[in-house]
C-alpha cells in the first residue's frame, strides 16, 4: 500500500516515483508522477499478479476500482515478444494499448487509471490489416484521443518544479516498501545541450536500395524518378549491367511517378552499399526514394498514423541527464497515435516536421549530406544521448526500422509511422537484426 | 587616474585577478555575471578613464550581442518555441538567452584582462614566480609581452618601410599585399630574434641563479596581509557557494535557477564584494588623500 502521506508527498515535491514490486516470477515498476497527482489522493495498493495465459498476460489488481491518477505500470516478462505492440482488454474488449520494450525480454508498458479486476494483454496481431483503428483505444487505460492535437495533459508535462525519483531495493514476493531511496536528482546544476553526435541510431546507416533485377521496368525507376539510368545498380554476383536508358523511355518514368502506389520494393538481392552508404535493404521493404526527387504535390493528399513515444526513458530513468527529466510525458507518449494528412511524395521528416510544429512540439534536426537525409536529434527536448550513449530517435514504419534516414522514406497512404526513443541503439525497442 | 591596487604586493594583485577571472568564467548565474561585468567596466574605467569605455563599445559589446545572435543559429534546445528558422528547427528563447550569458561571460573576462595585464606588470609577475619556476615565468611573462610589443614594433617597421616607399595604404591590392608580407616577413624574424635575445640577456645575468634578487623590491605589509585575508575569505566562501550549488542556474531545457534566500543572496553579496574591491580601495586612498590634502 501506498500511503496518502507518501503520494502527498511526491507530488508536494513535483517527484516521480518508481515502485518496484515482484509476484509469481515477474518483477514490475511503477513510475508515479507528482504532477498527475489530484490534490485530495487517497492510498493506493500497489501490487499486482501478473500470470502468463495463452498467448499473452493476465494482470489482476489488488487494488481495486479507481487509482484516482494515472500512473505507468512497467512489467517485465520473461520471454520475448514478436510484436510492435500489444493491445490491453478488459473482459474482451480492448481498452488500450501497451508499448514493448526491453532487449532480451518484453517489458509491457501500460497507462493504468482504472486497476478493477483485471486486465488481459496480447501481443498485436499484424499491422497491415485495418483492424486496429484508434477510434476503439478511447478508453482509461490509454488516452489515446485519436486526433493529432496534443492535449495540455502531455504538454503541462514541462512545468516546473523539482522532481525527484524514488526507488527502492528490491524485496522479495510482493513486498512494497515506501522508503524513497536513491535519490536521482535533487538538486539540478548546470545544463549543457548535448551538441552534436549526429550520426546514430536509425539514420545512421543509410542503405543502398536500388536493384537491378527487374531493370528496365518502370517501376524500379520510380525511386529515382529523374536519376540517370546509369545510377541504377546491379548486383554483385552477376555481370553488373547499366540498367539501359536504352530500355526505358522518359515516359516510362513520367507515368510511374504519376502513379500514386508506385513504391518499389525491394526484391532483397542488392549486395552492395548505395552512395549513402546504405545496406542493401531487407526483401519486401521500401527502397530509400531520395528527397531531391521527391515532387511533392499539395494537390494529392493522404493519411498515415503518426505517433511519438518514448517509454524506454521510463524504464531507464536513473540514466536520464537530470535536466530532462521534467520533458518526460508521464505516460511515454509524446503524441497519441493520431491520424495525420501528408502530401504526395512526402518523407516521413516531412510529416514529422510539420506534426511537430502544428502541435508545438519542440523538434531539433541536421541534415546529415552524407547519408542524404535528415538526422532527428531531439524532439520535444528529449535529445540523442540523454538517456545514455545509446539513446536517441529512431523511426518505424509498419513495424520495420528503416536503415536509411527519415527524408529517404517515402510515405503512402495507411502507413503507421512511429517515432520511438531507444536507450540501446534500438534493441530495447524490437529493432531486431543487426547493424 | 591613480590606480591604488596597484600598488598592492604582487602575491595579492595576482590572488585577485585569479579569483576573478576563475569565477567569471565558472559562474553562470546571470546575477553574477552580470555582477562581475559590471565591476570589471567600473573599475577600468576608474583606473584608464576614456580609454577604457571605448574598448569596452568597440570589442565587449560587438562580442556580446555576436554570441547572442550566433548561439540560437546553432543551438535549438529549450521549450519556449519562438519562431521557426528555414531549416524548420526552432529559435527558442532558451538559446538566445544562453547566448546572451556566454557573451557577457566573455566580455567580463576580457575587461578584466585588460585590467590584468596593466596591474600585473612582468616585473611583478618574475618577482612572484622568478624563484619558483625560472623558466615557465619567463617564458610567460615574455609571451605575455609578446602581442603589445610586437605591435609596436609593427608600427615601427610600417613606419620606416612608408619613409622608403613601400607604403602599405596606396597602391593596387596585390601591391599592397606584397608590402604587407615583407613587413610580416621583418616581423617575425624580428620576434624570433628578440626572443633570443632577451633569452641572452637574461642569461647574461644570471637569471634563475641562487641568491639572485629580483628588479623590484615589493614589501609584503599589514595593508596586503588584510587584503590577502579577504581574498581568502572570499575565495573559500564562493567555493563553498559553487559546490553547494547556490549559483546554480540552467538554459536548457527550461530556464531553472537556484532559489533566491538569504544563504543564496550573501554568496552573490560575497562575489560582489570580491568583484567591487578595487574600485571600493581607490575610493577610500582617494577619500584619504584628499582628506590629507584639505588638512595642509
Amino acid at each position: 500500500m501506498i500511503s496518502a502521506k507518501l503520494l502527498g508527498q511526491i507530488r508536494e515535491e513535483n517527484a516521480i516515483a518508481v515502485f518496484r514490486g515482484e509476484s509469481s516470477g515477474f518483477s514490475y515498476e511503477w513510475t508515479i508522477f507528482g504532477t498527475e497527482l489530484p490534490a485530495d489522493v487517497s492510498p493506493v495498493d500497489l501490487r499486482v499478479y501478473p500470470a502468463a495465459t495463452e498467448g499473452g498476460m493476465e494482470i489482476r489488481f489488488a487494488q481495486s476500482g479507481q487509482m484516482g491518477f494515472p500512473a505507468l505500470l512497467s512489467l517485465h516478462l520473461n520471454e520475448l515478444w514478436d510484436a510492435q505492440g500489444a493491445v490491453v482488454y478488459r473482459d474482451g474488449t480492448v481498452v488500450g494499448t501497451a508499448a514493448l520494450t526491453g532487449t532480451k525480454n518484453t517489458t509491457l508498458n501500460l497507462t493504468i487509471l482504472d486497476a478493477t479486476d483485471c486486465l488481459q494483454v496480447r501481443p498485436e496481431a499484424e499491422r497491415d490489416s485495418a483492424a486496429k483503428e484508434p477510434e476503439e483505444v478511447q478508453g482509461t487505460v490509454f488516452p489515446d484521443t485519436g486526433s493529432p492535437v496534443v492535449k495540455d495533459e502531455y504538454l503541462s508535462q514541462t512545468g516546473s518544479g523539482d522532481t525527484k525519483v524514488y526507488g527502492e531495493s528490491q524485496q522479495p514476493q510482493e513486498v512494497h516498501q515506501e522508503e524513497p531511496v536513491n535519490n536521482v536528482r535533487d538538486e539540478y546544476l548546470s545544463a549543457e545541450t548535448s551538441g552534436s553526435g549526429q550520426v546514430y541510431g536509425a539514420e545512421e546507416n543509410a542503405a543502398p536500395v536500388w536493384k537491378s533485377e527487374s531493370a528496365g521496368k518502370a517501376e524500379d525507376y520510380l525511386s529515382g524518378v529523374k536519376n540517370e539510368a546509369s545510377q541504377v545498380y546491379g548486383e554483385l554476383d552477376g555481370p553488373v549491367k547499366p540498367v539501359g536508358s536504352s530500355q526505358t523511355k522518359p515516359e516510362d518514368y513520367l507515368s510511374a511517378a504519376g502513379n500514386s502506389t508506385g513504391r518499389v520494393y525491394s526484391d532483397g538481392l542488392a549486395t552492395e552499399r548505395d552512395p549513402y552508404f546504405t545496406d542493401p535493404v531487407p526483401e519486401g521493404k521500401p527502397i530509400p526514394v531520395e528527397p531531391e526527387d521527391q515532387d511533392v504535390n499539395k494537390g494529392k493528399a493522404y493519411t498515415c498514423r503518426f505517433s511519438i513515444e518514448c517509454s524506454t526513458i521510463l524504464n531507464n530513468l536513473a540514466m536520464l541527464d537530470s535536466d530532462k527529466l521534467e520533458m518526460v510525458p508521464f505516460n511515454g507518449t509524446i503524441l497519441p497515435a493520431a491520424t495525420v494528412t501528408f502530401y504526395k511524395g512526402e518523407s516521413v521528416f516531412d510529416v514529422l516536421q510539420r506534426v511537430c510544429r502544428e502541435n508545438g512540439i519542440h523538434m531539433e534536426s541536421s541534415w546529415t549530406p552524407v547519408y542524404n537525409s535528415a538526422y532527428v536529434e531531439g524532439i520535444h527536448n528529449l535529445y540523442e544521448f540523454d538517456c545514455g550513449n545509446l539513446s536517441g530517435w529512431m523511426y518505424r514504419v509498419n513495424g520495420w526500422y528503416p536503415n536509411y534516414g527519415c527524408s529517404r522514406y517515402q510515405l503512402q497512404q495507411d502507413d503507421v509511422v512511429e517515432w520511438r526513443y531507444t536507450c540501446d541503439l534500438g534493441n530495447d525497442v524490437g529493432r531486431g537484426g543487426t547493424w | 587616474m591613480h590606480d591604488a591596487f596597484q600598488n598592492y604586493h604582487p602575491l595579492v594583485n595576482f590572488l585577485y585577478f585569479a579569483l576573478v577571472i576563475g569565477f567569471s568564467m565558472a559562474l553562470n548565474h546571470p546575477a553574477a555575471q552580470g555582477i562581475s561585468l559590471a565591476c570589471a567596466c567600473v573599475y577600468t574605467v576608474q583606473a584608464e578613464g576614456k580609454k577604457a569605455v571605448l574598448f569596452c563599445l568597440k570589442w565587449c559589446l560587438p562580442t556580446m550581442l555576436l554570441a547572442a545572435f550566433l548561439n540560437p543559429a546553432f543551438s535549438h534546445g529549450g521549450v519556449t518555441i519562438l519562431l521557426y528558422f528555414p531549416t524548420g528547427n526552432p529559435l527558442t528563447l532558451e538559446s538566445i538567452l544562453y547566448g546572451l550569458s556566454a557573451g557577457t561571460m566573455i566580455a567580463a573576462v576580457m575587461i578584466w584582462f585588460l585590467s590584468f595585464h596593466r596591474v600585473m606588470t612582468s616585473d611583478k609577475f618574475i618577482y612572484l614566480f622568478g624563484r619558483v619556476i625560472p623558466a615557465m615565468s619567463l617564458v610567460l611573462s615574455m609571451t605575455l609581452r609578446m602581442i603589445p610589443k610586437f605591435k609596436a614594433q609593427m608600427d615601427t617597421v610600417a613606419e620606416a618601410q612608408r619613409g622608403i616607399g613601400r607604403d602599405i595604404s596606396e597602391g593596387s591590392l596585390w601591391r599592397r599585399t606584397k608590402i604587407a608580407i615583407t613587413i610580416l616577413s621583418i616581423m617575425v624574424t624580428w620576434a624570433l630574434e628578440n626572443a633570443i635575445e632577451t633569452a641572452d640577456s637574461m642569461k647574461s645575468r644570471g637569471y634563475g641563479l641562487k641568491g639572485r634578487t629580483a628588479f623590484s623590491i615589493y614589501r609584503f605589509d599589514d595593508r596586503d596581509r588584510m587584503a590577502l585575508l579577504c581574498l581568502g575569505f572570499c575565495g573559500l566562501y564562493l567555493v563553498c557557494g559553487v559546490i553547494a550549488s547556490a549559483f546554480g542556474f540552467r538554459y536548457f531545457p527550461s530556464i531553472r535557477c537556484a532559489v533566491v534566500n538569504t544563504v543564496t543572496l550573501s554568496f552573490q553579496a560575497v562575489h560582489f564584494g570580491l568583484c567591487i574591491m578595487p574600485v571600493v580601495l581607490n575610493a577610500a586612498e582617494e577619500r584619504t588623500w584628499k582628506a590629507i590634502h584639505s588638512k595642509m
